[in-house]
């Protein structure tokens, strides 16, 4: 693995970044805490001197100038490692008893450094100089404990600043250099798509992390991706293998048109075949083109909620006028009259039930009895339409849903063989499918509509 | 009442534009979106019928755009593609009909002569009539010379379409469109079967028909001529 790309990687910078942020805030804190010390000490500072100043003047207004002069030669004694300062002048300016090279000390509180004391140390003293009867008394103390506090907070700041450094670069480095390994990973199989090899998919690896939770999107995505391209590739195969017969019917019939009007025969009746035959290849091919439009998801994104009981009693409506007039009777039975609703589109389905309705018709003789039913199943609603007619041999009923695949006894009726193809598909798109079997006699076609836990409501129970 | 015709195939263009005027319509041909844009939007048209696929500006964003701006004139569309999506989306962009190509010319005209004269008074109404056939919209009731006719819901959504657009002739398709919201071709005769229902009610027992039969066109509804 490269250096530079460890480097660029996001778990690398997170770490970089959140170790900057951690050192920012242990960094104001150290800061905000020395501010406070810094402040108490030095109210406790300032207090101190006043007291020793206070305490010091009692003496002399208990016992006079030679107690003041005893006493501050006892602090200065006390005070042997210049941790306080004293000076004490008699009323005519004479030096009496001091620890410091004098100078000007100013009246009341001052702050002086060691230096100009002549105290060769980096501190400095709070002085309080002030009038005791007619002398003058200056008390100071040095803020070394503060400078004491500064040293530890920053040293220990600087050490466990180090620390903190390392160890997110060493954290960041190892997470980088895991993270690299599943992306590499996820190229990999990306380059092997992009070679075509549309089975490849990322390996899961079970770990519940939000990595396996978007490879698991991504996998999904790749099963839409190489079925539509499945389905891309299986219309280029019809409209190629299937539309080619029409396509060399029209061409006969125009040519024989033209050499019919060469020799002055009448040419209409041809012309209006080759109107027509061109209006079958046109049809046939909007429903190759519809069939996979719809396997491949279109209109998904506009379902909504559809009642299947209204929807069927609608059509059942529409077609049992229809079933009368060609000589059959048409009846629909539902279980009760309680909406039975599944998320949906209601165009295609009208087009599925229809069309199942009017193979029954077609396909049944005269007199033949149509039954439309919804029953509720396992997880599911189930639309029947079934016939006592001629039905459908029983191994005919899986290859009759594929494209083109007409039944030998229905070659010649009309129609391209792709309505059940397109019922199945509209099924599939709902979650379901299309189930054909033999209703004894007769053909019973079942469309599968799949209710998922919460976008189907039954009201009624079986 | 003109036309505007926005179809950049010529061999289409010259096609439509003829039979139009052979039905005694005006039509104006322009090839390119962002023309029809600004023709559109300036001129005052009885309909539009606009490709999808345009150069220049493509014939759904040209249909918004003049939506946008407040352009009313009906629009029908054509398109090559119909697939199952394109007819709702042509709707949602503010297009009144859709149409397929190739498409029979008198299905067009049909079409276009439905949006010419909308029925835009008729949603004020509450009755229609032609000749003695009367239809109450609101009590959804028919009677013809005086006699009430017992129809079914959809008999009656049938005869008030053909009766809104009194006169004109509507295409099989288009009466499975707005009456039975098929947007299929039935392999059987449901809009025969219905029409010849609703003509035994409303026609055989009486002396004059009205609904009449346009062969290999639709039907029409109106008194005799």
């Amino acid at each position: 693995m490269r250096l530079a790309r460890l480097i660029y990687s996001t778990p690398f910078r997170i770490a970089v970044i959140i170790t900057l942020m951690a050192i920012g805030a242990f960094l104001a804190s150290a800061a905000l805490a020395y501010m406070i010390l810094r402040t108490d000490l030095d109210a406790a500072r300032t207090r101190g001197v006043s007291e020793l100043h206070y305490a010091i003047a009692q003496s002399y207004i208990e016992g006079g100038e030679d107690s003041l002069a005893d006493s501050v030669h006892a602090n200065i004694l006390a005070a042997a490692r210049k941790e306080n300062v004293f000076r004490l002048l008699a009323p005519d300016g004479r030096v009496l008893a001091t620890n410091v090279n004098g100078f000007d000390i100013p009246p009341g509180f001052s702050d002086v450094p060691a230096r100009r004391l002549g105290i060769d140390r980096g501190v400095s003293y709070r002085i309080l100089n002030s009038r005791v009867g007619d002398y003058e008394l200056a008390v100071g103390s040095s803020n070394a404990d503060i400078e004491i506090v500064r040293e530890t907070i920053f040293k220990s700041f600087g050490w466990a600043a180090a620390g903190m450094i390392l160890l997110s670069l060493a954290g960041g480095a190892y997470l980088a250099a895991k993270t690299q390994r599943r992306l590499d990973q996820m190229q990999r199989t990306f380059d092997e798509i992009s070679l075509g090899h549309l089975g490849a998919r990322l390996p899961i690896r079970n770990q519940k992390d939000d990595v396996d939770v978007l490879w698991r999107n991504v996998n999904a995505a790749l099963d839409r991706l190489s079925h539509l391209v499945e389905g891309m590739r299986q219309v280029s195969n019809d409209i190629a293998h299937d539309l080619k017969t029409p396509l060399n019917r029209l061409r006969i019939t125009i040519e024989t048109a033209l050499l019919h009007n060469e020799k002055g025969q009448p040419v209409t009746e041809l012309l209006e075949r080759a109107a027509s035959e061109s209006d079958h290849i046109n049809e046939t091919f909007a429903a190759l083109l519809a069939i996979a439009q719809i396997e491949a998801g279109a209109r998904k994104a506009r379902f909504g909620m559809i009642d299947l009981r209204a929807i069927l009693f609608d059509i059942a409506d529409v077609y049992a006028n229809v079933a009368e007039d060609a000589g059959d009777v048409l009846d629909y039975a539902m279980s009760d009259d309680a909406p039975v609703e599944v998320q949906g589109d209601r165009e295609l389905v009208t087009q599925a039930l229809a069309n199942l309705i009017e193979n029954a018709i077609r396909h049944c003789p005269p007199g033949s009895h149509i039954n439309c039913s919804i029953e509720m199943r396992d997880g599911g609603v189930a639309v029947i339409v079934a016939d006592d007619g001629p039905g459908i041999p029983a191994d005919e009923c899986e290859k009759v849903r594929e494209r083109f695949y007409r039944l030998e006894k229905s070659r010649t009726t009309p129609g391209s063989g792709l309505g059940l193809s397109l019922v199945n598909a509209i099924a599939e798109l709902h979650g379901g499918g299309l189930v054909l079997e033999d209703n004894r006699p007769g053909l019973s076609a079942t469309l599968l509509f799949s209710r998922g836990a919460d976008t189907a409501v039954a009201h009624t129970e079986e | 009442m003109r036309i505007l015709l926005v179809e950049d195939d010529h061999q289409t263009a010259d096609y439509i534009r003829n039979g139009f005027s052979q039905s005694g319509l005006a039509c104006d041909v322009v090839d390119d979106g962002r023309e029809a844009m600004l023709r559109a939007a300036d001129e005052d048209f009885g309909v539009a019928v606009v490709d999808r696929m345009l150069p220049g500006l493509d014939g759904l964003s040209l249909v918004k755009s003049l939506r946008a701006a407040g352009v009313s004139t009906p629009v029908l569309f054509l398109t090559s593609i119909g697939g199952v999506d394109d007819r709702v989306e042509g709707l949602e962009a503010g297009g009144d009909d859709y149409l397929v190509k190739p498409f029979a010319f008198s299905e067009l005209l049909a079409r276009v002569n439905a949006l010419l004269r909308r029925p835009a008074a008729i949603a004020e109404k509450s009755r229609l009539h032609v000749h003695d056939l009367e239809m109450d919209l609101i009590r959804r009731r028919v009677t013809r010379a005086g006699q009430d006719i017992d129809l079914q819901p959809k008999e009656f959504t049938l005869l008030e379409t053909l009766m809104e657009h009194e006169g004109r002739v509507l295409t099989k398709t288009m009466l499975l469109e707005r009456v039975w919201n098929f947007h299929f071709d039935p392999k059987t005769s449901v809009v025969e079967t219905h029409i010849s229902r609703l003509r035994s009610k409303i026609d055989k027992p009486f002396d004059a028909p009205l609904l009449h039969t346009v062969r290999n066109l639709g039907y029409s509804l109106h008194a005799p001529r």
